[in-house]
């Protein structure tokens, strides 16, 4: 054991070697192509909600800085909050306004904060605006219905100009 | 005198400066090792966008223009998974053009209802605004397909033309119906 030992040691203490490292620069410099090639230049990221599946489109408009209203399978999310939970993509009847079955209280409160608040930032910044916009990003499992419904009571709250997230084709 | 350099010499002359290099990677690797991690968190590789529209300024002035005035073609489609396509084409409130497109083995028959719109849209150039009413029970993965499918016109088909009242000159554009209105949002 003790002679192994010594001879390692021996043939450590041999010489220096170098590297190859050309076959690992080739791989970075592949990498670091496909990785430029999907390099995204736009300032607005949208990262997708866990589960949810975004309908696919040829539309290729950057995403822009607005509220982000999102329907998923499990419940709607207002800036990642969420806000009414949701029965396999379909709304419970308490959720709903007695009078009006497509008016949806609780979103209609958080939406409306939303506008205040937005409102109220334009008083003391001029330069800031309240325009309406809004970016929803919907399950594209769900029935027109629920949409229809999460659509009028966000237009309701002011948001009228609503965007649809969708996955590029590309 | 310049001596006269025989084969051998220069074969001699040519092994000595022959010596093997190696360039040294190491700072090479060392960029990269920080690049990629970078691009690595800034990369999207799913892209999300939204469905919006860029418009080439004469076209975007028609559109404006359409705004603007009453409107006097307008485009309206219903759309359920019992009957398929319904679409409505009214001049000044009064029904100019009508037609049912029934789905195919229980799927929306997109290529004729874009057949049929694309040549009521040479008639009409300058509308860019459709009216759609999705009925109960369609998915939304069906309606954002609806607006790519009337969104432009096909690579395989000519682009529309219209004359700009400005300059007085063609405009062509592959725009069919970019503006595309939940009509029945509002209904209640």
């Amino acid at each position: 054991m003790r002679n192994a030992v010594k001879r390692l040691k021996k043939n450590n203490n041999a010489g220096t070697f170098t590297l190859q490292l050309t076959s690992m620069v080739d791989m970075f410099t592949i990498l670091i192509v496909f990785l430029l090639k999907s390099f995204s230049t736009s300032a607005v990221h949208i990262t997708p909600h866990d589960g949810m599946k975004l309908p696919m489109s040829s539309s290729y408009e950057n995403p822009i800085e607005a509220v982000k209203l999102i329907v998923a399978y499990d419940g709607i999310y207002v800036e990642d909050k969420k806000v009414i939970p949701l029965v396999k993509g379909e709304i419970k009847e308490e959720a709903l306004d007695s009078q009006d079955s497509d008016f949806i209280n609780v979103l209609f409160k958080e939406l409306d904060a939303h506008a205040k608040k937005a409102l109220e930032i334009k008083q003391i910044n001029t330069e800031a605006e309240f325009d309406g916009k809004i970016v929803m990003q919907a399950d594209e499992r769900l029935d027109y219905s629920l949409l229809k419904k999460v659509m009028y009571t966000s237009s309701m709250a002011g948001y009228a100009e609503m965007k649809l997230a969708t996955i590029s084709f590309e | 005198m310049r001596k006269k350099l025989k084969f051998s010499d220069l074969s001699r002359q040519n092994t000595d400066t022959e010596s093997t290099f190696e360039i040294d990677l190491a700072p090479m690797l060392a960029l990269m090792v920080t690049l990629i991690p970078i691009m690595l968190l800034s990369t999207q590789f799913v892209k999300v966008m939204v469905i919006e529209t860029a418009l080439p300024q004469a076209v975007q002035k028609a559109i404006e223009e359409n705004k603007e005035k009453e409107e006097i073609v307008s485009y309206a489609v219903d759309m359920s998974k019992e009957y398929g396509f319904k679409v409505n084409i009214e001049l000044d409130g009064k029904v100019q053009d009508k037609i049912e497109i029934p789905t195919v083995n229980g799927k929306w028959d997109y290529e004729k209802l874009y057949g049929y719109l694309y040549q009521q849209k040479r008639k009409t150039p300058k509308i860019f605004k459709l009216d759609l009413s999705p009925q109960k029970g369609v998915p939304y993965a069906e309606v954002v397909k609806f607006m790519d499918e009337v969104r432009r016109v096909k690579s395989t088909d000519a682009k529309l033309t219209f004359l700009d009242t400005d300059t007085n000159e063609t405009v062509a554009t592959d725009l069919l119906f970019p503006d595309v209105i939940f009509a029945n949002v509002l209904e209640g």
